[in-house]
């Protein structure tokens, strides 16, 4: 069966509509501010281990308590569905320090980058919030998160993908939004000390370096987050290496820079170098069968 | 005082051989001893002649000896005291006026005496804001101290300067450590002092003939060894968080940790949790209010309210660590897999080399198709 | 319309053994549906991805079967791949059926799979989001290729010749699209570049998959081809089966040089030996799924069809090593968790698998796979 010029036509103009389907400047992140977006500040050498900040959280967000693997009251090893801040102990030969972990709602999110269906989205106020609605349940931004943040309701029947929502409701669940009311997220306005605070990423930043600067052999000479991964909205204060804490060391590239690149490129290099591909090849392989 | 005087004085009053001992044991238990050394203790107390003991008082409200005074339970307790010779009081001795000032020059004179001291010292203007019978309470401090046995400081006052002390401190107001440098000072601090340890202080003294194993704020090791926040009945809700945030919350009617309401608990040492207050009724945080930290120095400057820094955390065990450690069972699961996979590819490499090693089966293909 | 004669043979035992395997893979696979994945896989916030993901990694270029015939019989003008167009189309059909059956499997919120499809939703920066979008459309492509084997059974005439007159826009479509996600499924992997062995992350690895997925789907074309045609009498056609593992040959030697030189090039070479369990799965795969193949297939082997044909089971089982090391074991995970699949996980798995080889052996019995024997 050979390919007459309409059909060829036909076909080269499916190709080319095909890469028009592309869209011209995705977003995959939904332009969250570096500079405006709320963020926390969390700092090592205030934090007592106290908990009120998990203990908090629950409360809150209204997340059962869980038990460890002994079944000792309120005490998750781990984020899960129901534990979306946790403080963890680091303690070492010489050095102890708490770390208290959830979603960094980062700068340049893997999670958003990778959802098929935007079900998790970078708001421009900050925070990245997640739709149950638009979820196929995919579990792809579990995996992509460098931070392993998302987590899954793995014992519902139809399970949700389950993180902090820096007290937004996700924007949808009025009830449980503080930020829109003007209050700071829970966790951060439970915590005695100040190790955990909020307010702008700019302030915090500021507040940072200038902790940095005062009072220099205190610290770890990084502010975590700033630039890590592209940057995230929850910043870090150490007097203990960051991988000690349970940190992943990432390079100033968001994660998914490569694959944001490889995006708009593939799709039309493949569509246009599949049609060349078979245009040509059905062409030269007609005038041989012409010629014998 | 002999075996049969203490028998004798014990039963008189009620009380049996069976609950002197248990006494004794129970002082082993608050002197963090082995309860096997009861019986030791019994004998020291029964065998030890009557120890004198001088009380001196200066800048002090009295709190400290109505403590002293409140050791009405066990009655055994007030009975050892029986077991020293209170031979100056202020508050509760009949004697008064000259009387009174005789009766401790012959004290200090015969030597031998366990000398306390309640309140502070003012030092300054030459020490004239506190005077007893004419004379600054530094020059009779020095007179006491110097023919003691031992010298106990008790109350905050005394062990650190106290109310007192609070600046401005007009009256130089100092402590009994300040003062008395050439020989052991034992500081028993609190606001007041907790009467149980002072007891389990003498009892130790008496067994042992040696003041208890002290920190380098000269506080016993038994009583002052330990945070009030690792032996507190609240530290679980502190370690998990809950918090009491206001007067009277949900929290507060819980019995939730006090810390956020100011608690000085995770800076103060002291056995409040443990030994408690009135014969055992209950302490501070027990009733609702964080601690103070009445045993600490400065405890007046803490700012009752305000959070305290916590330094060097303790944290229990619960803490998740930050990796959890690796299990290893995988290794059944991994040989299972591992061997099904060898199997597959056993199969087919036999069968591979089996067919391919044959010459090529089946007729040979028509080679009519172009 | 006569079919070549065959005996009147009854239901094989195969037929019912598969037709058992299916019923409880369906089973169980309705059960998970509707109680959850909790108590039916051991999959956990740790390994959040396990066999079924990894067996859709495997399936996809396994089912490629249909692209590469359909490229090379349709526009490469080989009149005598046409041969076996409608075997390798139906392969790659049930072999996508599979795929779709397991990941709705997979899915939590499998009740909102439309997502992939709503335009005011879809993320096309999500590979994952091309190549649910993609599988959907060339599922859709596939019934329309296979559409005229079913429907001359009925002398639907009209309908067939719709089809064929159309069938060069249907199969460039068809290609193009399969070009798409083949690629996709690897590009997926470029944003876990912290998760995956750099064993096998790569910047390339969208070509290494793609590369794989020609590879594969000849193989797996070549390997029920003649597992087909010997279950029907039919002549094994030496050298037809021949051509195809020269094609193969080609893309395992640029598939090896452009894993090993990829290696090369990011100093990561030392990775090979110095990996543990790690460099044993890799060189597993090569050796077995790459090495040994191109070994028969360069040497006289490759000229017979048996040749071809265990090759393309090595290749399979090579691929098979890869793509379960790619979508599972390589991804990183904590030290300290676990993971083995549930019995459910792999008796679903099995049952999904022998319902696509029955439904194979079913539709070869009922209706007419080799046109080109009937005259």
């Amino acid at each position: 069966m050979s390919l007459n010029r309409r059909q060829f036509i036909k076909l080269a103009g499916l190709g080319m509509g095909g890469m028009l389907l592309l869209p011209k400047d995705v977003e995959a992140s939904g332009g969250g501010d570096a500079e405006n977006g709320v963020a926390m500040l969390y700092d090592t050498t205030l934090c007592i281990g106290c908990k009120a900040c998990q203990n908090a959280c629950k409360d809150w967000n209204e997340n059962p308590v869980e038990p460890d693997p002994t079944g000792l009251y309120d005490a998750p090893l781990e984020l899960s569905a129901d534990t979306w801040t946790i403080i963890k102990l680091y303690d070492g030969d010489d050095e102890r320090s708490f770390s208290r972990l959830g979603c960094m709602h980062c700068i340049d999110p893997a999670c958003v980058a990778a959802c098929p269906v935007h079900a998790l989205q970078k708001t421009s106020e900050g925070p990245v919030v997640y739709d149950a609605n638009r979820c196929i349940g995919c579990r792809y931004c579990m995996i992509a998160c460098p931070f392993s943040v998302p987590k899954f309701e793995w014992e519902e029947v139809l399970p949700r993908v389950s993180k902090c929502t820096f007290c937004t409701g996700n924007n949808q669940n009025r009830e449980k939004d503080r930020l829109s009311v003007g209050k700071g997220p829970a966790c951060a306005e439970a915590c005695p000390t100040g190790a955990l605070t909020w307010g702008t990423r700019g302030e915090l930043l500021s507040e940072a370096e200038r902790r940095l600067a005062e009072n220099a052999d205190k610290y770890v000479k990084h502010i975590y987050g700033k630039n890590d991964g592209g940057g995230t909205s929850v910043l870090y204060l150490s007097h203990v290496p960051f991988e000690k804490l349970g940190l992943p060391t990432l390079g100033p590239e968001p994660v998914p820079e490569l694959n944001d690149q490889l995006a708009p490129i593939i799709l039309p290099t493949l569509f246009i170098g599949g049609v060349l591909v078979l245009a040509g090849a059905h062409y030269l392989t007609g005038k041989k069968s012409q010629e014998n | 005082m002999t075996n049969l005087d203490l028998e004798q004085s014990l039963s008189h009053r009620g009380i049996s051989r069976r609950e002197f001992l248990k006494f004794c044991t129970v002082m082993a238990g608050t002197l963090a001893l082995e309860s096997a050394l009861g019986p030791r203790i019994a004998r020291a107390l029964e065998t030890s002649g009557r120890t004198p003991v001088i009380w001196l008082e200066f800048q002090d409200c009295a709190g400290c000896t109505e403590s002293f005074l409140r050791a009405s339970r066990p009655t055994a307790a007030e009975v050892v005291l029986d077991v020293l010779s209170v031979d100056y009081h202020e508050t509760i001795m009949a004697a008064a006026g000259h009387q009174s000032e005789e009766a401790k020059a012959q004290a200090i004179e015969a030597g031998g005496y366990l000398l306390v001291v309640e309140g502070s010292i003012p030092t300054a203007e030459g020490g004239i804001y506190c005077t007893i019978g004419g004379r600054t309470a530094v020059d009779i401090l020095e007179e006491a101290a110097a023919n003691a046995l031992a010298v106990v400081a008790v109350g905050n006052c005394a062990t650190f300067g106290g109310i007192p002390k609070a600046s401005p401190n007009p009256t130089e107001a100092k402590s009994v450590m300040d003062l008395v440098t050439d020989k052991p000072v034992l500081n028993l601090p609190g606001c007041p002092l907790n009467v149980v340890n002072l007891t389990a202080t003498v009892v130790h003294f008496l067994t042992f003939g040696a003041l208890p194993e002290m920190d380098d704020l000269h506080r016993p090791l038994f009583a002052h060894g330990a945070r009030i926040h690792d032996n507190c009945e609240r530290r679980g809700h502190f370690d998990a968080g809950e918090f009491v945030r206001e007067w009277g919350d949900e929290g507060h009617r819980k019995g939730w940790c006090l810390y956020q309401m100011g608690c000085k608990g995770p800076v103060t040492y002291h056995n409040c949790p443990t030994v408690r207050w009135n014969e055992g009724t209950n302490w501070p945080v027990g009733s609702g209010h964080g601690c103070i930290g009445c045993s600490e120095p400065g405890f007046w400057e803490f700012g009752a309210y305000k959070t305290v820094e916590i330094f060097d955390a303790t944290p229990p065990s619960t803490f998740p660590p930050i990796e959890q450690p690796a299990q290893t069972d995988e290794t059944v699961s991994a040989g299972v897999l591992g061997g099904v996979a060898g199997a597959v590819i056993g199969a087919a490499a036999v069968a591979t080399a089996r067919q391919l090693s044959k010459p090529e089966q089946g007729e040979p293909e028509p080679e009519s198709e172009e | 319309m006569t079919t070549m004669t065959k005996e009147k043979r009854g239901i094989p035992l195969s037929f019912y053994v598969l037709g058992l395997l299916t019923v409880i893979g369906v089973g169980l696979g309705i059960y998970r549906l509707a109680v959850g994945l909790d108590s039916t896989t051991n999959l956990s916030d740790h390994y959040p991805w396990g066999l079924w993901i990894a067996l859709d990694v495997f399936l996809i270029p396994a089912a490629g079967s249909a692209f590469t015939v359909s490229a090379i019989s349709h526009f490469f003008g080989r009149e005598d791949y046409h041969k076996i167009l409608r075997p390798a189309v139906l392969t790659g059909f049930l072999g996508y059926m599979a795929v779709v059956a397991i990941l709705i499997l997979d899915l939590g919120r499998w009740h909102q799979f439309y997502s992939i499809l709503l335009p005011n939703r879809i993320n096309l920066h999500s590979f994952l989001e091309e190549v649910a979008l993609s599988v959907t459309l060339y599922t859709m492509v596939l019934i329309l290729e296979l559409a005229p084997t079913f429907l001359e059974k009925w002398n639907l005439d009209l309908p067939i010749r719709f089809i064929e007159s159309g069938i060069m826009i249907i199969a460039g479509v068809g290609v193009l699209i399969s070009t798409v996600h083949q690629s996709s499924i690897g590009s997926m992997f470029v944003i876990l570049e912290h998760r995956l062995h750099p064993l096998w992350w790569t910047p390339i690895i969208p070509l290494l998959f793609l590369t794989q997925a020609l590879f594969g789907g000849l193989a797996a074309a070549a390997v029920v081809i003649k597992l087909t045609r010997e279950r029907l009498g039919l002549p094994l056609d030496r050298k037809l089966l021949s051509s195809i593992g020269k094609v193969i040959r080609i893309l395992l030697a640029f598939y090896l040089i452009c894993k090993v030189g990829d290696l090369l090039l990011t100093g990561e070479l030392g990775l090979l030996f110095t990996s543990g369990s790690y460099s044993l799965l890799v060189w597993l795969e090569l050796a077995l799924g790459v090495i040994l193949p191109l070994a028969i297939l360069f040497s006289k082997l490759g000229k017979r069809a048996d040749g071809v044909f265990w090759a393309g089971v090595w290749i399979i089982i090579g691929l098979f090593f890869n793509r379960v090391t790619i979508g599972w074991i390589g991804l990183e995970a904590p030290a300290w968790a676990t993971y083995v699949p549930h019995w459910i996980e792999v008796m679903s798995s099995i049952g999904i698998a022998a319902g696509a080889i029955l439904v194979y052996m079913i539709v070869t019995r009922l209706f007419d796979l080799f046109p080109e024997h009937t005259h």
